[in-house]
Order: structure tokens, then sequence, then C-alpha cells
């Protein structure tokens, strides 16, 4: 079996408290060792000189919009695999909200064969909680699940209806599978676009306020408690959401929450330049919400960094506010753009956002074969260049899409190799 | 008349004029509205000038005055008016933005469902932007009547108690107002159902909210009252437009309680019986009317204000 040696590298990996110089030694698909100190070239067949730069696990993110099928003009699996391992990112969990959106698990095998064809990330699949995204009728959960989901959600709309996913947390309890939930009670924001606070109402757009999101954390928890189920908050964007889900899991509730970058770096302040590439769900918020956010995951509350990379096309996004779709691109810029603006100034240390974007979503798939570098585990590896610096620019994206604010910034961090059980996939031939 | 310059090349909103830019405007406005009573109302002073009227959304006496000011001023005048549906409105939008950049246009007024798209016009092309209305956002247009109506009546706003009443939330007049009234040193009550105006819509600091008519009566020296779209806020923020007339509309009777020699203002179109009573004319002076002839005079000053002078066009 091919043997390649990464060495005199910088290895960190906050699961087992691994940081400082070392090397890494990969036999075939495998970790084969793991070392704080160097290893004989010799060895292996490969040798990689990591001088400078740091060795990571490979990054798991947790929620990203590959749109296929139905959306292709925005992303496709194969331009969302390049967009991911240029932003170091080894495992990603597709969602479900897809035209048709991925409730048979007949669609399900065809898109984890398309999925097998590429060289590339191992893009898993999340299934949707009701058929037809409806929030209607519960879709075949066990069907799902054997052909391969490895969560479930309706995200882009949280299940309005109770009963509903009170059933689909039995079968997380039964089963173990992680119920991500899109909590925002649509009837308290209708027509809402942006954050409702004292900006939203000087520019006079229609509010989202933020109990639209912890009126639905709150059902989505007590739920999680009455059944065991395992219910895991996606994207949370609200101080007072974090109170509620501390005191939950306190009292023994099954429950984890992930944070994006765009909630991390910004706030509703952008909506003074009326542009609509920060037009997102849920909304940025204000101030004191980032912050506590940013305090949130400093200290684990967050367990998880998740993307919600959300491709859409230049053309929808350069038009009016109202009309325009809501989301963010993520997977490309995630670790650069929280190094330069987080780790850098000192606002969140290096171990604790590694650990947000590998270890953490790993255990929240229930994934035991990576997220960390352990001998025998799956060798996804990122080789990380601190000091260097790369310019967002269109033709330096590999997403079909545009949509992120960063176009245009330089940012810290560049991703200079990416390995995927043993094979070195990015840079691209 | 000597042509005084703004500090913006824009107009916006008011957020941001500075008072000295609206006193200029009035000024110029007034010079206009005599130029509106003589025998012939027109000048040439903006002849082969190019002015685009790009109204998005349906819209009557804003589009009818902006015609009007510009054909009293020898303008060129496009208008394209496109009731677009959702679908279609992104497109309209692009090429809209591209277009404007080969059709050496000067001057573009603007109106739209979506607050920001003057915004994000003037900074994709070279010519003025002048706010019709951009959403809930803001109408500096009409505001800047309104503080031309006042003026006309008081001389100074120094001072003086103006209650804005009924739905703020979704009011691009109410903005525009509120900052046009304090910068020119009126006071400002915020008043209707309290769903209709949340109180961090207190934009500029010492605009005060009130809930209950009967106490602002008697402080009030002008009632400006806005249009309440029943259809929409029926059964959602209040309870039927009977209950609306009753509480927050201006009878005869609570007008007859405000000062003797209070005003009533109203953007139009009014829906009597529901913001006003009929008959109020009878029980105070009420300025609908010249609000209506004052926005010509005032849209023309805009427009002389903003059209860049030929010379730096050419240059």
């Amino acid at each position: 079996m091919k043997r390649t040696l990464i060495r005199q590298v910088h290895l960190l990996d906050p699961a087992q408290g691994l940081d400082g110089p070392g090397s890494v030694l990969i036999e075939g698909t495998r970790l084969h060792s793991v070392a704080l100190e160097d290893m004989d070239p010799a060895e292996a067949d490969v040798v990689v000189d990591g001088e400078g730069k740091y060795l990571l696990p490979g990054l798991v993110d947790l929620h990203a919009h590959l749109r296929e099928p139905g959306g292709e003009v925005k992303e496709t699996l194969d331009s969302g695999a390049k967009a991911a391992l240029h932003g170091g990112f080894t495992t990603v969990v597709a969602m479900p909200n897809t035209d048709p959106p991925v409730d048979r698990p007949e669609l399900l095998r065809a898109l984890r064969a398309r999925v097998r064809m590429l060289k590339g990330p191992d893009i898993l699949f999340a299934a949707c909680i009701s058929q037809g995204r409806s929030g209607k009728a519960l879709s075949e959960i066990l069907l799902l699940r054997d052909a391969g989901a490895v969560a479930f959600t309706d995200d882009g709309d949280w299940v309005r209806d109770g009963h509903l996913f009170y059933q689909v947390m039995t079968y997380s309890a039964a089963f173990g599978f992680p119920v991500l939930s899109h909590a925002q009670d649509p009837s308290l924001y209708r027509e809402g676009v942006a954050h409702e606070g004292p900006r939203s109402r000087k520019l006079g757009l229609p509010g989202i306020p933020r109990s639209s999101e912890t009126v639905a954390v709150f059902r989505d928890l007590e739920i999680a408690r009455e059944t065991g189920g395992y219910l895991h908050i996606q994207h949370v964007s609200a101080a007072e959401t974090l109170s509620l889900i501390q005191d939950a899991r306190a009292q023994g509730v099954r429950v984890t929450a992930e944070v994006t970058p765009h909630h991390l770096l910004w706030t509703d302040e952008v909506l003074e330049t009326f542009d609509p590439v920060y037009k997102v769900n849920p909304p940025l918020r204000e101030e004191r919400d980032r912050e506590t956010l940013r305090q949130a995951l400093r200290e684990g509350h967050l367990e998880a960094v998740a993307t919600d990379h959300a491709p859409h096309t230049t053309f929808e996004k350069t038009t009016d506010w109202l009309v325009a779709p809501f989301g963010i691109l993520g997977l490309e810029t995630a670790l650069s753009s929280l190094w330069t603006y987080l780790v850098k100034p000192g606002l969140l240390s290096f171990s604790r956002l590694v650990e947000a974007l590998t270890s953490a979503p790993a255990r929240i798939l229930g994934l035991k074969d990576r997220g960390t570098l352990r001998p025998g585990y799956r060798a996804d590896l990122v080789l990380f260049d601190p000091e260097a610096q790369w310019e967002v620019l269109p033709e330096n994206l590999y997403s079909r899409s545009r949509n992120t604010p960063l176009l245009g910034t330089t940012l810290s961090g560049v991703i200079r190799r990416v390995w995927v059980a043993g094979e070195e996939v990015f840079p691209f031939p | 008349m000597q042509r005084g310059r703004l500090t913006s090349r824009h107009l916006l909103g008011l957020e941001t004029l500075p008072r000295e830019d609206i006193e200029l405007i009035l000024k110029t406005a007034e010079a206009f509205w005599d130029v509106l009573h003589q025998p012939i109302p027109k000048l040439p002073t903006l002849r082969g000038r190019t002015i685009l009227n790009l109204f998005f959304e349906p819209s009557t006496r804003t589009k009818a005055s902006f015609d009007l000011a510009a054909k009293r001023l020898s303008a060129d005048l496009v208008s394209i008016s496109r009731a677009t549906s959702s679908v279609t409105k992104g497109e309209s939008l692009l090429d809209t933005l591209k277009n404007l950049e080969s059709m050496r246009i000067d001057l573009v007024v603007v109106r739209h469902r979506a607050p920001g798209i003057p915004h994000l016009l003037a900074r994709y092309t070279h010519a003025a932007v002048i706010n019709a209305g951009d959403g809930a956002h803001e109408h500096p247009t009409q505001a800047l009547l309104d503080l031309f109506t006042l003026q006309r009546v008081w001389q100074t706003l120094e001072g003086k108690t103006v209650a804005i009443v009924g739905d703020i939330l979704h009011s691009r007049v109410a903005r525009s107002n509120v900052y046009g009234l304090t910068r020119m040193g009126a006071r400002v009550l915020l008043v209707g159902p309290p769903p209709l105006v949340p109180k961090d819509l207190a934009l500029v600091e010492g605009v005060e909210v009130a809930y209950d008519v009967e106490k602002v009566l008697p402080e009030v020296d002008a009632w400006m009252a806005l249009r309440v779209q029943k259809e929409r806020l029926e059964g959602s923020f209040f309870g039927s437009d009977r209950e609306y007339f009753l509480t927050y509309g201006l009878t005869r009777e609570r007008a007859s309680r405000m000062k003797p020699d209070s005003l009533i203002l109203h953007p139009g179109p009014v829906n009597w019986g529901v913001e006003l009573e009929e008959g109020i004319e009878s029980v105070r002076k009420t300025l609908i009317l010249s609000q209506v002839t004052h926005g010509v005079a005032v849209r023309m000053a805009l427009l002389y204000l903003l059209v860049p002078p030929a010379e730096e066009v050419a240059a």
C-alpha cells in the first residue's frame, strides 16, 4: 500500500490535544501513525515537507446546499465538491431542500451513486423529515436511513406541525440520528427580510424578530426532552437562543447547535449598503447577538461551525432586497475568513475553531472514523498555510456562484493540500 | 436666479440632508412657485437636458407632479412605468442599470417597492438620482413639499409640534418627515395603533411616540394624517376601519379641540371616514390641495438644483 509521510509540520488536533511540530504517516486510505516527533522519510513512498504550515484533520461541514438536483445553475455536486476541497472540507452534509427534495430512498441512492463517481470530499446526505418538505406527512424515515441518510431535516423551513416533529424525534431516540432543525416560526416573521430592530425599522425593511427563532427552539427542545431524541439546532442567530439551549442541555436534553461564519462575522449594520449579498436567513442580527455567538463558540456552547453554504446566481442576488433569495456562500472561505477575522485578532483560539470544524461536527453526525488524527482513522487531512494570503476573486472560486460579501477582499490562510481517504485531491491536477 | 448648490449630487433621502440644503430647496421652490403663477408658467432652464421618470410601482400624483415639473422647465422627459411582477422584477432592474449608462440621462427619478433601489442606482449610474419613494424607507420629495407647505403658513417650523398619525411602520412619508421636520426645528409626535408605531421608529432623538390621541390633541400645531391601507391592515394590525376611525381618525369633534390655528395635512389620497372625517375643513384649516400644487414647485426646484450644469456634462 502507498505510504505518504507529512513531516516537519505543526499538528493541530484539538480532539486529542495535539498542538505542536510532528509528523503523520498515511498508509492507503488510513492514518498509520501520528506523532509529535519526526519520522524516517525512508519509510514512505511520498514525502511532504510541511514546514511553516498546520496539518489539520479534514474539515466537516454539517450544512451545505449543493443544489443538485434542480438548482444546477447555482451549484452541482461537482462544483460543490471542488468548492469544499478548496475550503479544506473533506466531509460535507448536503441539505435535502432540492427540487425534487430528497425525500425518497430512490433519489438518495441515485445521488450517492453520483457522489461515488466524483473524486472529492465525502458528500453525505440529510433527508427530508416530511414528504415533499411540505410539513404535512412523514417521509419514509427508515428507508431513507437504510439508503444512507445521516440526518433528517426540512431545512429551509421549520416543521410547524408539532405532531410531525414529535414523531421524527421518536425515531431519532430509537436510532440515534440527529434531527437538524431550521428553528424559525414563520408566523412570527411572515414577509420578513432582515433582522427586526432599529435598523430595519429605519430602512423600512420587514423584520424577522428574534422571537421567531426562540419560540421555535423552545418547542423543539421540549419535544426533544419528552422523546429523548437528538436535536441539533441549525444556524443559531439570536442571543436569547443560547440560554434556552444551555438550560435544556443542563437538564439532560440531547441538543447541539451550530453557528455560521456569516453570523460570526457581520451584523445588521450591513443593511445600510442595501446590497442583497448580505440577505440571509436567519438574518444577521445586532452586535450583542454576534458577541454572544462568539462567546458561546469560545466556550463550546455552540459546538460546531457550519457554513450554510447557499449558492445563488449573481442575477438573482443583484436585484432588490425584497425579492433577492436568502443565502451566502461559505465552503471556500469559512476557515480563512474565521482565521483572518477571529483567530488572528485573538478573539478565538485556533484550536477551538478547528475543533468546531472537525471533531465536533463528526461527533454530531456520529462519524467514528474521522474528525481527529488517530491511527486507523480515515486519512482526511488539510495542510493549512497560515501566513499566505489569497484574494477572493471570481476567478479564484470553484463554486458556480459568487454570492459572498468577501468577494474582492484579501484573506489570510491558504489551503495548500487536501487528502481524502489517503489520496491527495487538492490542488486539482 | 443665482443657482446655489446642494451638498449631494443625489436626493436619496432626508436622513442625512443638511438643514442648509433643505433651506436652499425651499427657497428655490418659492421662486418657482411664483413662476407657476405667471401667465406662461414655463421656463427654458433645462432645455436639451434629459430626465427619466422610472416608476416601478404605480403612482399617479407623484409621477404627474414630476412630469409637470420637468415640462415646466422645458426638459426632455422619458417615462417608464413598470408595475413588475415579482418574477420579472430582477430582470428589469438589472437591465435598467445597464441601459441607463448608455442613454446619457441627466437625472433619474425612481420609485420602487424595495428600500434602497435609488441608492443602488446612484452607485451604478452617472446620472443624478431623485428618490420618489423606495418601499417603506423614504419619500423625500413628499416630505420637502410638506415642509414647504408648513413653512409658507408658519414662516418657520422652529418650536412647532407636528403629529404624524397612522401607519408609521409602513410609511416612507413618515420616515422622511421625521428627518425633515426635526432638522427644521419642529417637535414630532408619532401617533397610531401600537403595532403600527413601534417604539424604535422614533428615528431621531427627541421624537415622541404616543398612543392616546386625546392627550396629544391640545398640543399639536399640525396634524399630518397618513393613508391607511385598509386591505392590508384590517384584522391584522387593528380590528376594523371603524375602530381605526373612532380611535385614531381625526373627527370634526376632535379637530375642534385642537389649537384654533392648527393645520391638517394628508399626503393623499384620503380615505374619508377613516383617517379624516368629511367636513373637517370647516373646523380647521386643511392644506391637502396646496400640498399637491406645492409639490410641483418643490420638484421643479429639485430638478433645477440637481440636473448637472451643461458644461459639467460636456466636460
